[in-house]
């Protein structure tokens, strides 16, 4: 979206004024550097996340981080929606290399890609949940941006670590977990 | 007697101004009757804020207003020491009362246009920047809230622009200095900035008030300590890491097993100096920026 430059200094242009601009319009809701609750994560961090845990991880720990942010309903909707899109997306892909792999679909994408297997997939699954990390952190960004510059205290991040390492390892069970059930379903 | 407080008075901003808040205090203290005196209130309050005591500047700026109720100096202040504060909307409400007595002031109306933005409201920040604009085209907190507003925004490159008209018009202005060295630091640029923000300070002391924490971010950036880390300053964690994982794998993909695992190693001792190395640094610049 193209953001409107500011006018020059030296060009001012006469606008009618509008009285509402002089009401008020903040309450406690705003941004404020006061917030009750837990601190959020810095958002580089989130790479991490989802590089060791995959697109679910990467998802969860966005949503975790959002409601810490003050994100709105509608960016965390597109959150959670992106990030189960993204994830469901991988499975679907997953699971369709390997019916092509067995002979029971046809294949409809570049050949190169069902060359993939064992190690290269996994890397392109890392690939892909740093790519979804990368464009949750563009959504969380403004609300970043705004916590930054509000925020009084020295230390105005909490440390990813034990959250980051609880998620990875609740998105690998969730992944274990959810392949034991395809294969079962699918491959038996 | 007049004469002595005015001198008194005089001498207590001229210190407050050369960035030394305590001993404006310590001029203030000798003023007789100073905390019956809106002039002097609001250059206490001021000091407070300087020594980053918002609460007290909150409750100088307060008691002085009690004494005179349509002192604008004294409103904008108490509105700085909400904001300190991150109260918000208490920052609104004062400013609002300010604009009321003084519609016509664009200071005020740009200080009230930063208020909003920092609440995330851009759309009603902008018109009032172009309002106060409309007033006083080349006022320098117009240039400041136009810039602040970029900055939030995100628009970078329309902050740097509006930093480099603001230092043409003024020249010689500190702030204008201040944010366009701490907008060079947080686009990689760590040595440019901090050589501009110290221009700044050595122009006006004053102005490292406030940028407190962008100054000790700017010199941990510019730390020689942090010299290996240049590409993660400049390529971000995204990019950093994009270089880090997809060279691994075209040195791979091309064949080279053992540069592929040296390269690695090198990226993961990156990673790891990068987890330590900035946090004991900043704890180490703090504690000197304290002292």
């Amino acid at each position: 979206m193209s953001q409107t430059p500011p006018r020059p200094p030296s060009q001012p242009q006469p606008t009618p004024l509008d009285e509402t601009l002089f009401s008020p319009s903040l309450n406690s809701s705003h941004a404020s550097g006061h917030r009750t609750g837990p601190k959020p994560w810095r958002l580089g961090s989130q790479i991490y996340v989802a590089f060791f845990g995959g697109t679910i991880a990467a998802t969860l720990i966005a949503l975790l981080n959002g409601r810490r942010l003050g994100l709105d309903r509608g960016k965390m909707l597109l959150v959670a929606a992106t990030g189960t899109a993204v994830s469901l997306a991988t499975v679907v892909l997953v699971m369709h290399i390997l019916l092509v792999g067995r002979g029971e679909a046809t294949p409809v994408l570049p050949a190169w890609i069902y060359a993939l297997e064992g190690r290269m997939l996994r890397y392109a699954h890392q690939g892909i949940a740093m790519l979804l990390a990368g464009g949750l952190i563009a959504i969380q960004r403004p609300a970043d941006r705004l916590y930054q510059v509000n925020a009084s205290d020295d230390q105005p991040y909490a440390s990813l670590w034990l959250m980051g390492t609880l998620l990875v390892f609740a998105s690998w069970l969730i992944v274990i977990g959810g392949s034991f059930a395809i294969l079962e379903l699918f491959f038996r | 007697m007049d004469a002595l407080r005015d001198r008194q008075i005089h001498m207590a901003r001229h210190l407050l101004d050369a960035g030394q808040p305590q001993r404006a205090l310590d001029a203030l203290a000798q003023v007789a009757g100073a905390a019956e005196d809106a002039e002097a209130l609001a250059i206490r309050a001021s000091a407070y804020l300087a020594m980053e005591k918002p609460q007290t500047a909150r409750e100088s700026a307060t008691t002085g207003l009690a004494l005179d109720p349509q002192d604008t100096t004294l409103l904008a202040i108490l509105a700085e020491a909400h904001l300190a504060e991150g109260d918000l909307p208490g920052a609104e409400r004062a400013l609002l009362e300010a604009i009321r007595l003084e519609p016509e002031s664009s200071d005020l109306i740009a200080g009230y246009a930063i208020v909003v933005a920092r609440a995330g409201l851009f759309d009603k920040a902008k018109k009032l920047a172009a309002r106060a604009q409309e007033l006083e085209p080349a006022a320098r907190a117009v240039y400041r809230a136009h810039f602040v507003i970029a900055t939030l925004e995100g628009r970078t490159q329309d902050a740097e622009a509006i930093s480099r008209t603001w230092l043409a018009e003024h020249p010689d202005d500190a702030r204008a200095l201040m944010t366009s060295g701490l907008l060079l630091s947080s686009v990689g640029r760590a040595e440019a900035g901090l050589r501009r923000s110290r221009e700044a300070v050595a122009l006006d002391p004053s102005v490292a008030e406030g940028a407190q924490e962008g100054l000790l971010e700017q010199r941990l950036l510019a730390h020689p300590a942090l010299l290996p880390l240049w590409p993660f300053q400049k390529f971000g964690v995204g990019g950093s890491w994009g270089i880090g994982i997809g060279g691994m794998l075209i040195l791979r993909a091309l064949g080279f097993g053992t540069a592929s695992v040296v390269w690695a190693l090198i990226y993961i001792a990156l990673c790891v100096y990068s987890w330590i190395a900035p946090g004991l640094l900043r704890r180490h610049l703090r504690r000197r920026f304290r002292a």
